[in-house]
């Protein structure tokens, strides 16, 4: 059952990218709907959940929104996931500051690493801007929020309906 | 102890999937077969997906630009009364000349064949951030797309084809900075090879010191480089830098608003027919 919510929530991360891209084709300067899900099951899950689906996260980010080497994306998703995993055991991250913190921290190490790779391997031809990366990591953090917040809502009316 | 065991055997998964990452990534730089696999099952799983929500994002912009059209349409609309007339006055001359242009090239024995063919598609999803400029198709294998494959659009140039499903297509753009495209500037003999910076304009590199080249001037495909026929647009001159190596670097501003791309054509066979052969000229009708 948890596998299949992971499929449909990635499948649903992908359809989101693919409809921002269609309306906004600069958004995923800004926007990377595919790290929600890795630092969702990072911090709510555990550090192995947040790896893996960190890693196919990565592989359909790349499948679908990149032209580079095939792998990039899954290699830096699944260290995000294995990292803020490690962090999300140690740390207490049940209250949205903390969750709004870690989803731009994630967002910023996600770059940094993509950065770091592509100069590695000879990819990086344009590198982003330090203003482009805060952003991210800025709308990153709301987005992760926000899930965080809407799922809690969520919850919290199913547990009304079911005690009345 | 089952703490340290959990850790322990979640880094044992995490270098196993690195160390598969990094295989497929060198896999993929070589054009390794198993990578192109795995992208090309993950893309088929979630292909429905990215068509649904391609269309789903094609009608909210459609929508959008709609709105946007009917608040500009009054204006335009007598625009285009005036030139529809001037265009009436065009057509009737126009017509004259194909009738002698079919005269012509009956004299001539050229076939008509000689078009490239090509099938539309239409743009599901862009990706225009950082360094990667792409769009995704809705024509795939099972339409006869292929890899290589050149893409325009009605103006110019649009990208190759990187990667196919069964009913999509990868494209990457001119201003990608993994592409590049011979060109030359229009009216000239001066040829160079046009490469994407990964930003919104793109550089012609190995262009001769002494070509007559001058600011403002059109850049089009030279069909060198065997992808794109000659001829297509690429865009226009805007800055020249003379280069040690004794040629000269030209920054060209794209012709295309890649953004606003919505319908493009796949070149299917890109020279068009059969070109004639020294021995297959045709004999005067």
């Amino acid at each position: 059952m948890r596998f299949v919510t992971v499929i449909v929530v990635l499948a649903l991360c992908v359809a989101v990218q693919t409809g921002v891209g269609r309306l906004w084709p600069e958004a995923p300067r800004y926007i990377d709907v595919m790290l929600i899900p890795v630092v969702w099951y990072a911090i709510a899950g555990s550090q192995r959940s947040g790896m893996f689906v960190g890693c196919a996260a990565g592989l359909l980010q790349d499948a679908w929104f990149q032209t580079g080497a095939f792998g990039i994306g899954g290699f830096i998703k699944t260290i995000v996931g294995w990292a803020l995993g490690g962090l999300g055991s140690r740390f207490d991250l049940n209250r949205q500051p903390s969750r709004f913190v870690f989803g731009g921290l994630a967002s910023l190490t996600d770059s940094l690493l993509g950065l770091g790779l592509r100069r590695l391997l000879d990819e990086l031809a344009a590198p982003p801007r330090p203003h482009e990366i805060i952003i991210k990591a800025v709308v990153s953090a709301v987005l992760v929020s926000g899930a965080f917040g809407l799922t809690g809502w969520f919850g919290q009316r199913r547990r009304r309906r079911s005690t009345r | 102890m089952s703490v340290m065991s959990a850790t322990r055997t979640n880094a044992i998964l995490l270098a196993v999937l690195l160390f598969g990452q990094l295989m497929l990534m060198s896999g993929s730089a070589q054009g390794a077969e198993g990578s192109t696999l795995l992208r090309n099952w993950l893309s088929r799983l979630t292909e429905p997906v990215v068509s649904a929500s391609g269309m789903i994002g094609g009608g909210i912009a459609g929508l959008i630009e709609g709105a946007d059209d009917l608040l500009a349409a009054n204006g335009r609309n007598r625009r285009l009364e005036a030139e529809i007339e001037r265009l009436r006055a065009e057509l009737r001359i126009t017509r004259g000349a194909a009738t002698e242009n079919a005269r012509l090239r009956q004299l001539l024995s050229m076939r008509d064949n000689l078009v490239p063919l090509s099938i539309g598609a239409s743009v599901v999803t862009s990706n225009l951030s950082g360094q990667t400029k792409m769009i995704v198709v809705d024509r795939g294998r099972s339409d006869g797309v292929r890899v290589n494959l050149p893409v325009v659009a009605w103006g110019g140039a649009v990208g190759r084809v990187v990667e196919v499903g069964d009913g999509h297509a990868l494209v990457r753009l001119l201003t990608d900075h993994k592409n590049a495209v011979a060109g030359n500037v229009q009216g000239s003999d001066a040829k160079g090879m046009v490469v994407g910076q990964g930003t919104g304009v793109l550089k012609m590199l190995y262009v001769p010191r002494f070509s007559d080249v001058l600011h403002g001037d059109r850049i089009v495909t030279s069909g060198l480089e065997g992808v794109f026929p000659r001829g297509f647009g690429i865009g226009r001159v805007t800055e020249i830098h003379e280069e040690p190596d004794g040629s000269q670097t030209i920054q060209v501003m794209p012709e295309l608003a890649f953004r606003t791309l919505d319908e493009v054509l796949i070149l299917i066979e890109p020279v068009g027919g059969e070109l004639l052969s020294p021995s297959g000229v045709e004999r005067p009708r």
